[in-house]
């Protein structure tokens, strides 16, 4: 129990650490890829680093002072606990919360994004998180089906979906794993919020939405927050379909693999998806919809799959 | 009166009952007197709520079960004798009701002072108001066929009366017809369904009924029609469109009711007939219906919800939304308990009836807030509040908190019946045998998963367009402080969200025992921890521990709050950047329009021709056009009700769109065939070109074999003739089927055209002699038989 609490913290400092090298890697290889120098890897570090020691001294005339400064804060406290629940180098069940939980989690992340951007009165900012509740309707349904679906074929008829990240017992013998696995990526890459599918936070088009009215702390705690959501959202993946070398057991050895094998996994993601970055130009929000049409049908089919066959 | 009960608790609700009559009487009584007649017509329903809350918490905590059997004195004595049942299921019911009523009541006080210069709306509201909740209370008790029906019709015509309050403006006439209407075809198919078991069964108590011998065919029967007449109660989806028009035309202390507990009460009929009475017969098939017709409910309900602007008009569309979900949890565990998977059963049980209490504490909050906004801010469009976070604080926070449970938050109650939901959906998809139940959970998790987005969705929109930003209008800008006993109001509900969200377990472990009452068997189905929920069925748990979710947050914020407050000094205010033009308040403060005007364009396939109605189906125009039969009675009772200055309405004033409803039903039809000729016309082309290649292919294998042998040549030849002539025919009978598929559509059209104009007549006709059929043939065995 206490290991496995141990682990929980751990899970949150690896991903709060790790996400601005995640974005780092990003920056640097689509940069190379486009024939730039690109910053240094280590850039948004520096990045965080000074918007955390400046003092912010204004604020928005309509806004309420409580809710500006929590907003941020409340954003960030709630992925932070998501990461220390979802497993990255070690395998182990925590009896706390199942996948459910954590796609809801999400949905407060999203409440108070909107609440906030609702408060600060500028209209880009309530587009911005119009545009993330579209995305999110699309992505939702589809990647919950997938994930609902690896669990249940791994672990039924048990719901604890931690089952599914058990070494050993990959989901993988299904038939219907594939379409699944396919589903949850196309829905997952949506909701990543890298460059063909930014909407919600589009720089050229609405000035980064909400980002736009914060300054100094707040929106370094909204950056990391950002940075530190697409990890999990990786970590989710990596935890329900791709659970090799994680830790069952907590033996030295093991750690280390888990360890090694997560930072490789997630070295090797970012430099997928900077070339997904590099190819493609971005989508207006009805075609970003009309995409996820493609993974919801993905999962159905798991779905029919999983019911004919299970 | 015969009242035999066994302990001095479980007697409190009889007196509770009676402080209702009392509150009646007063509220007849004292009109003349405005001021007073509030604080005591109020004052006695909110201490009868108490105490039938006490009592009814006491029953269901104990597990108390009672038949109690009511003989009238002489000369009522030669009717049979009335049955009321309490059991677990039935003293939960009575709970939700009289809790809803206590902090309704507590609110009406601040509220009810716009009537007082109407005597008769006084003396309306005296009369049905405790008369309304005490219906609601008898019905949940009801044991036997009669006092069903009757208090049911009772529970209706108060509540007709409740909505018809404000009977000066049209659009509240038009409500009241369309609920009547409804209503009125509920209590037909309920009167039906009761009358068959009766004849059936042949015995009017329900009770009875399990040990009788009824085939398959006939308990479906019954089922059908009773389930017909729930869902035309409850709001369910083909039966909706009364529900968005009648609760928001009622005060809002009543819609807190109607939407809150009323339509519950359908709910309950559903568990009570499916899983007591008929329980021997129920079949799986029962289940997936329910299910099929849950998920529908829940995506429209909520999909038509995010586009309203009229606050009340969206809650009650909300209402859709839940009563689609608890009717997830219910038909699941129809279907599991069909198939003798006990415990899942009790899980979906438990799922719907967590999810029924937890919407009766949210939405009648929710209600409650936007009477307020009404009685503060005089209007009830979104578009014109904004920034009233500043005036009305409580209300503010009173609303976010009754949000975050509907939006199903974790660490708020709606988030647990609906983690309960979607368990008992997930077991359904990999454990009960049928596949077509399977897809059907399959579909209904889709279903909830969308739904649990647009909530979001929805109430981040009504949050901030009515409390954040800018002031919208003269009227918001001066609103006033909300009266105190609004303010006391919020309390109870509040907390209940907050603790049911934070400690589901302890009302997981309480309805499971309902659960255990009605499937009949005690399971060990349920673990709970300190605080929380472990549902622990196969021996893998399966955990959501809210409490210590809730810490972990509320640590991690408060760090991080305590650093970024003191990296925070605000010495000026800023502008809104909109890339570097001058921020005007008045046009770019943010509108609903600009938050949801994406979603109505991708949607806009679904929200039909007019963007403020829903597609509504053809069942209401029959519907509405058979409550014509009630005219002739019903044109004298409004005279009557007119002459003593009461509301009443004309019939008359029948909303003008059903023959677009009907023209519609008629027009998706021709729609469908019109894009079959297309696909058809598509795949023609297709197969055309397959052909076209093959035969392309075929001749430069002959041009090739020439070379090589002729005998290969010669036989080759023909078939390449053959599949020539195969595309000729191909050709020639894809236009058949295109032309007959245009046909069909053209057919359509007309037969629209047709529908126009033919009133249809004598439909009406036949519905009132079923009506008395029934109800002659019902007195009939009741007084001889």
């Amino acid at each position: 129990m206490i290991e496995d609490v141990i682990t929980a913290i751990i899970n949150a400092i690896l991903v709060v650490l790790l996400a601005p090298l995640f974005e780092g890697i990003i920056r640097k290889v689509v940069a190379r890829l486009q024939g730039r120098y690109g910053p240094p890897i280590l850039q948004p570090y520096i990045d965080l680093a000074k918007l955390f020691n400046r003092t912010l001294l204004t604020k928005p005339a309509t806004a309420s002072d409580t809710l500006y400064s929590l907003a941020p804060v409340l954003v960030f406290a709630t992925i932070v606990v998501v990461a220390a629940l979802v497993p990255t180098f070690a395998a182990r069940p925590l009896t706390l919360a199942d996948v459910l939980v954590i796609f809801y989690l999400m949905g407060l992340v999203r409440f108070v994004y909107s609440i906030a951007s609702f408060n600060v009165a500028n209209p880009f900012a309530v587009v911005g998180s119009a545009r993330e509740h579209l995305l999110t309707l699309g992505v939702e349904p589809a990647a919950l089906l997938a994930a609902i679906i690896a669990v249940l074929s791994v672990s039924s008829p048990s719901v604890s979906w931690v089952a599914a990240s058990i070494p050993g017992e990959l989901p993988v013998c299904y038939w219907w794993f594939i379409p699944a696995l396919l589903g949850f990526i196309a829905a997952l890459l949506a909701d990543l919020a890298l460059p063909p599918f930014d909407v919600a936070e589009a720089e050229q088009e609405i000035s980064e939405g909400l980002l736009a009215e914060y300054g100094g702390p707040l929106l370094g705690l909204f950056k990391l927050a950002i940075n530190c959501r697409r990890l999990v959202l990786l970590n989710l993946l990596f935890a329900l379909f791709l659970p090799f070398g994680m830790a069952a057991n907590y033996t030295a050895v093991e750690v280390v693999v888990g360890f090694i094998v997560y930072i490789l996994k997630v070295v090797v993601a970012a430099v997928i998806l900077s070339l997904m970055v590099v190819v493609a130009a971005r989508l207006k929000i009805h075609d970003v919809v009309k995409y996820l049409l493609y993974s919801l049908a993905f999962s159905i089919i798991a779905g029919i799959m999983y019911i004919l066959g299970g | 009166m015969a009242i035999i009960a066994q302990t001095t608790i479980g007697m409190l609700k009889w007196v509770g009952l009676l402080g209702y009559v009392v509150a009646c009487i007063f509220g007849v009584l004292l009109t003349r007197f405005p001021r007073s007649w509030n604080y005591i017509v109020h004052t006695v329903t909110a201490a009868s709520s108490v105490l039938v809350v006490v009592s009814t918490l006491y029953d269901l905590v104990m597990g108390h079960k009672e038949v109690i059997v009511v003989q009238a004195p002489y000369p009522l004595s030669l009717l049979p004798p009335l049955y009321m049942v309490i059991d677990p299921l039935s003293a939960f019911m009575a709970l939700v009701v009289s809790l809803v009523a206590l902090y309704a009541s507590i609110f009406a006080i601040g509220y009810v002072d716009e009537y007082y210069g109407h005597p008769g709306k006084l003396a309306v509201l005296g009369l049905c108001f405790p008369s309304f909740i005490a219906s609601m209370i008898l019905v949940a008790f009801a044991g036997d066929v009669i006092s069903f029906i009757v208090l049911w019709e009772v529970m209706t015509v108060t509540s007709f009366l409740l909505v018809l309050l404000e009977s000066e403006r049209l659009e509240v006439r038009r409500a009241g017809v369309v609920y009547m209407a409804f209503a009125t075809f509920s209590a037909v198919c309920l009167l039906a369904a009761f009358a068959l078991g009766y004849v059936f069964a042949g015995d009017y108590v329900f009770a009875a009924w399990k040990n009788a011998n009824l085939t398959p065919f006939q308990a479906t029967l019954i089922f059908t029609l009773a389930l017909l007449g729930f869902s035309a109660k409850a709001g369910v989806v083909p039966f909706h469109s009364w529900l968005p028009r009648a609760h928001p035309a009622a005060p809002s202390h009543v819609s807190a009711l109607l939407s809150g507990v009323m339509v519950k009460l359908a709910m309950y009929g559903i568990v009570r007939i499916a899983l007591d009475v008929l329980a021997p017969w129920a079949s799986p098939s029962w289940g997936t219906v329910i299910l099929l017709l849950g998920a529908l409910s829940t995506f429209y309900g909520v999909a038509l919800a995010i586009i309203q602007h009229d606050i009340k008009r969206l809650l009650a569309y909300h209402t859709i939304e839940n009563i689609g979900i608890i009717l997830l949890g219910i038909g699941l565990a129809i279907s599991a308990y069909a198939t003798e998977n006990h415990a899942l059963a009790v899980l979906g049980v438990i799922a719907g009836l967590f999810h029924l209490i937890n919407h009766a504490l949210f939405k009648s909050l929710l209600f409650l807030c936007s009477g307020t906004l009404l009685h503060q801010v005089h209007t009830r469009n979104i578009d014109e509040m904004g920034g009233l976070y500043k005036k009305l604080k409580t209300t503010a926070f009173a609303f976010l908190i009754a949000s975050l449970g509907i939006t199903a938050v974790p660490l708020f109650n709606g988030f647990a019946s609906e983690w309960c939901a979607y368990n008992s959906l997930m077991l359904g998809m990999s454990n009960l045998p049928d596949p077509v139940t399977r897809f059907a959970s399959l579909l209904s998790i889709l279903s909830l998963s969308a739904a649990g987005v647009l909530a979001v969705y929805c109430f981040t929109k009504v949050f901030g367009v009515v409390f954040l930003g800018a002031p919208r209008s003269e009227e918001a800008r001066h609103a006033e402080e909300e009266p105190l006993s609004m303010k006391v109001s919020y309390i109870l509900p509040s907390a209940l969200i907050v603790l049911l969200g934070i400690a589901p377990g302890v009302m997981v472990n309480i309805l499971s025992t309902v659960g255990d009452n009605l499937v009949g068997k005690h399971l060990a189905t349920v673990e709970t921890p300190v605080l929380g929920i472990l549902v622990n069925l196969w021996g893998t748990p399966s955990a959501y521990i809210p409490f210590v979710i809730a810490a972990s947050i509320a640590i991690v914020a408060i760090l991080t709050w305590a650093y970024a407050l003191s990296k925070t000094r605000y010495t000026a205010v800023t502008e809104p950047f909109v890339s570097g033009v001058e921020y005007d308040e008045k046009v770019m403060s943010p509108t609903p329009l600009l938050y949801v005007g994406t979603l109505e364009d991708i949607m806009s396939s679904m929200y039909g021709v007019r963007k403020e109605y829903d597609r509504a189906f053809a069942v209401e125009y029959w519907v509405l056009k058979s409550v014509k039969i009630l005219e002739r009675p019903y044109a004298l009772l409004a005279r009557l009700l007119r002459r003593a200055g009461l509301p009443a309405v004309d019939l008359e004033e029948l909303p003008e769109k059903f023959d677009d409803v009907f023209y519609a039903f008629f027009w998706y039809f021709g729609n469908v065939f019109s894009k079959l000729a297309t696909i058809a016309s598509k795949i023609d082309g297709i197969i055309y070109a397959f052909l076209g290649l093959i035969g392309r292919a075929l001749s430069k294998l002959v041009a090739v074999t020439i070379r090589i042998d002729s005998a290969i040549y010669a036989c080759l030849w023909p078939i390449g003739i053959l599949f020539t002539r195969l595309v000729a025919v191909v050709s020639r009978v894809d236009d058949a089927i295109y032309a007959c598929l245009r046909s069909i559509r053209t057919l359509f059209t007309k037969l629209t055209k047709v529908a126009i104009r033919i009133q249809c007549g004598s439909l009406h006709v036949y519905l009132l002699y079923i009506y008395t059929a029934f109800f002659m043939l019902l007195l009939y065995y009741v007084l001889v038989g």
